[in-house]
């Protein structure tokens, strides 16, 4: 959810429910006033009938022009005034209309009589109408208002949070090393800039230092496994070796190569993480496929893979070196991924390159393929990098690298 | 021939030279820059394999040197650097090869000899041995006057294996020869001997001997028995 969206949310209750209290208060204030306003009429009332009748020692009759309407009928004894409330049915609305009554004995001189005024109150329900759709509309206007000022305010001040959140979305600790953030006279997100520059500064020059001594020690390591390798290529040569020694020296070989192996792959990783391939060249990509696959043609057929090719003429701006590591890393996967007598489909277009190879389903997450060592398979002499590497060409140009297996083949997908 | 191995890393130095030796070579060996220069700039070497991180200086201004004065020395380097640009500038400088450590001695010998014969051997592009006889620029084999049918790769293996003959070679050996450093991700151990029975079997058709001897577990070695 948004910033501005939660904000929003929030206007809109506290809006209902101050509204709707103000509403009720509103009401009882109302109404009050109302019905205080009829008690003090209905006296003055009273007054002026008991003034009438104290001069004229009769009853008003019709000769008064009261407004409310006034009944009398004659009284035994004489009692206290009395107020109250009546539903009168009104015939020309048909409905019960409320009345407020003031009862009270008058004496004409002669005779006791009791009279009771009936004053007309506000309806209840053209007053809750009449409230409820006054506060609907300051209601709205205040809230369209608010919307408006929420909207623009967030604008100016939030504006910096949300450069700052696009400069801190986009920063790739791997490829820069500074972030520069906009000025900003608001404190907090002043402070929140100076953190985040700290930090990414930090994390930028740990990673440089990281990779940097990744690739000082692949290079460190290159001249003992020199020497390794060719003293035990020496030492195979020797004809005083049995059998049993053979067998040793043998596995110390096979175990270094994989060291060298492993080594080369790293520095490779690296250099390209450190951008030491930057020059970029026009590479013609299905030449260059065209080319692998015949480079790897015996080992093709070695496995009965059938290939297929669908290939447009396209090219890409790449380093020569990489755009080789690449496809042959990806036709090299293909190959040793698939199962005898399987099937390879490459297909270029415009605007991606896709292989799709036969093979048994991956027994790892496939989220972590592209990930440095994972294996399918733990006993085969895969270095577990072919992919990582791949993944970090792609990442370096801004290709999509993707995966997908749908039941039978396995598709690797670069979008350009 | 005669070559020199200028190289700081002394272990190195000496196997490539042991290995070097038996392959009929006459050695000299430099481990610093100075001694290098003195040396390669002194004396006339058919081959120098030239390291470029060395005590004292960069091999590449050697190479500067060498090429001025003595152009017509082949020169290999051999880098644990891996750098590209080291790699172009080597070759822009008129380094005939370059080699990323660590590397096989087999392989090497076999770049080696194939410079030899580039520049020593100009028109000749001709190998004999036994019953061989291999011409490198059409890519033929004949097998006792009997021309022999191979695809590319074949032919590579064959030729890999009369660089380095008598010599136990080793399947990773093979493989990076025929492969290349990248081919880390393709097991092709199995695809070497199937590949390499097609070669024997290919010879044998034609009446050649069987000098592809299997060393169990290791690699091949191409011999008289």
């Amino acid at each position: 959810m948004k910033l501005l969206t939660r904000t929003n949310i929030y206007f809109i209750g506290i809006t209902l429910v101050v509204f709707s209290l103000g509403g009720e208060v509103f009401y009882e204030r109302v109404h009050g006033i109302n019905k205080f306003d009829a008690s003090e009429r209905l006296e003055q009332e009273k007054n002026k009938i008991q003034s009438f009748v104290n001069i004229n020692h009769e009853l008003p009759g019709n000769s008064i022009s009261l407004g409310d309407s006034v009944a009398f009928s004659i009284a035994v004894l004489a009692e206290a005034d009395k107020t109250g409330h009546v539903k009168l049915y009104n015939s020309s609305e048909k409905e019960y209309e409320p009345y407020q009554t003031l009862e009270f004995t008058i004496n004409s001189g002669t005779q006791l009589y009791t009279a009771i005024i009936y004053r007309p109150l506000l309806e209840t329900d053209d007053l809750t109408t009449a409230i409820v759709e006054a506060m609907l509309i300051i209601g709205t206007c205040l809230f369209v208002v608010l919307l408006l000022s929420n909207f623009i305010l967030s604008k100016l001040i939030w504006s910096p949070f949300y450069k700052t959140l696009e400069k801190i979305k986009t920063f790739d600790f791997t490829r820069e090393s500074l972030v520069e953030f906009d000025k900003t006279s608001i404190v907090e997100f002043k402070t929140l800039n100076n953190v985040l520059k700290t930090i990414t500064e930090k994390i930028a020059s740990d990673y440089r230092t990281l990779k940097e001594f990744t690739e000082n020690a692949s290079h460190e390591m290159q001249t003992p496994l020199s020497i390794i390798q060719s003293k035990l290529e020496l030492l195979i040569q020797s004809e005083n070796l049995n059998a049993e020694q053979m067998h040793e020296v043998q596995a110390v070989y096979e175990a270094s190569s994989r060291l060298a192996k492993l080594n080369q792959a790293l520095l490779l990783l690296a250099k390209i993480e450190n951008n030491q391939f930057s020059n970029s060249k026009k590479i013609q990509l299905d030449e260059l496929i065209r080319n692998k696959i015949v480079f790897f043609e015996e080992l093709i057929k070695h496995k009965n893979i059938s290939i297929e090719t669908n290939l447009e003429a396209f090219s890409i701006q790449i380093h020569p070196v990489l755009a080789d590591i690449m496809v042959s890393n990806l036709i090299g996967n293909a190959i040793k991924h698939n199962q005898d007598g399987g099937g390879i489909s490459i297909v270029l277009n415009q605007t991606q390159l896709s292989i799709r190879n036969s093979g048994k389903p991956l027994s790892i997450d496939p989220e972590q393929l592209f990930q440095r060592f994972q294996k399918a398979d733990s006993s085969s002499g895969s270095l577990g990098l072919g992919l990582s590497i791949i993944k970090e060409i792609c990442s370096v140009y801004h290709f999509k690298l993707s995966y997908k297996f749908d039941g039978k083949m396995h598709i690797i997908s670069i979008l350009f | 021939m005669r070559i020199l191995v200028i190289e700081d890393e002394k272990q190195l130095a000496e196997a490539i030279m042991t290995y070097m030796k038996t392959e009929g070579f006459d050695c000299d060996m430099a481990a610093t820059f100075d001694s290098g220069y003195e040396k390669a700039l002194v004396n006339s070497y058919d081959c120098i394999l030239l390291d470029i991180t060395l005590p004292g200086g960069n091999g590449l201004e050697i190479l500067k040197e060498l090429k001025k004065k003595n152009p017509g020395s082949g020169v290999i380097i051999i880098s644990a650097k891996n750098s590209l640009d080291d790699r172009i500038m080597g070759l822009d400088l008129g380094a005939d090869d370059y080699l990323n450590k660590p590397f096989h001695l087999s392989e090497l010998n076999a770049r080696l000899k194939s410079l030899l014969r580039r520049k020593f051997f100009k028109g000749s592009e001709e190998i004999e041995y036994k019953d061989f006889r291999v011409n490198i620029k059409e890519k033929t084999l004949l097998v006792k006057g009997e021309l022999v049918i191979l695809t590319k790769k074949e032919f590579d293996l064959l030729l890999f294996f009369l660089a380095n003959p008598d010599r136990v070679i080793t399947k990773e050996s093979i493989t990076e020869h025929l492969w290349g450093e990248q081919l880390s991700t393709v097991d092709s151990f199995d695809f070497i001997y199937s590949h390499v029975k097609n070669l024997r079997k290919k010879i044998m058709d034609k009446g050649g001997a069987d000098y592809i001897q299997t060393v169990y577990g290791m690699g091949y070695k191409f011999a008289v028995k």
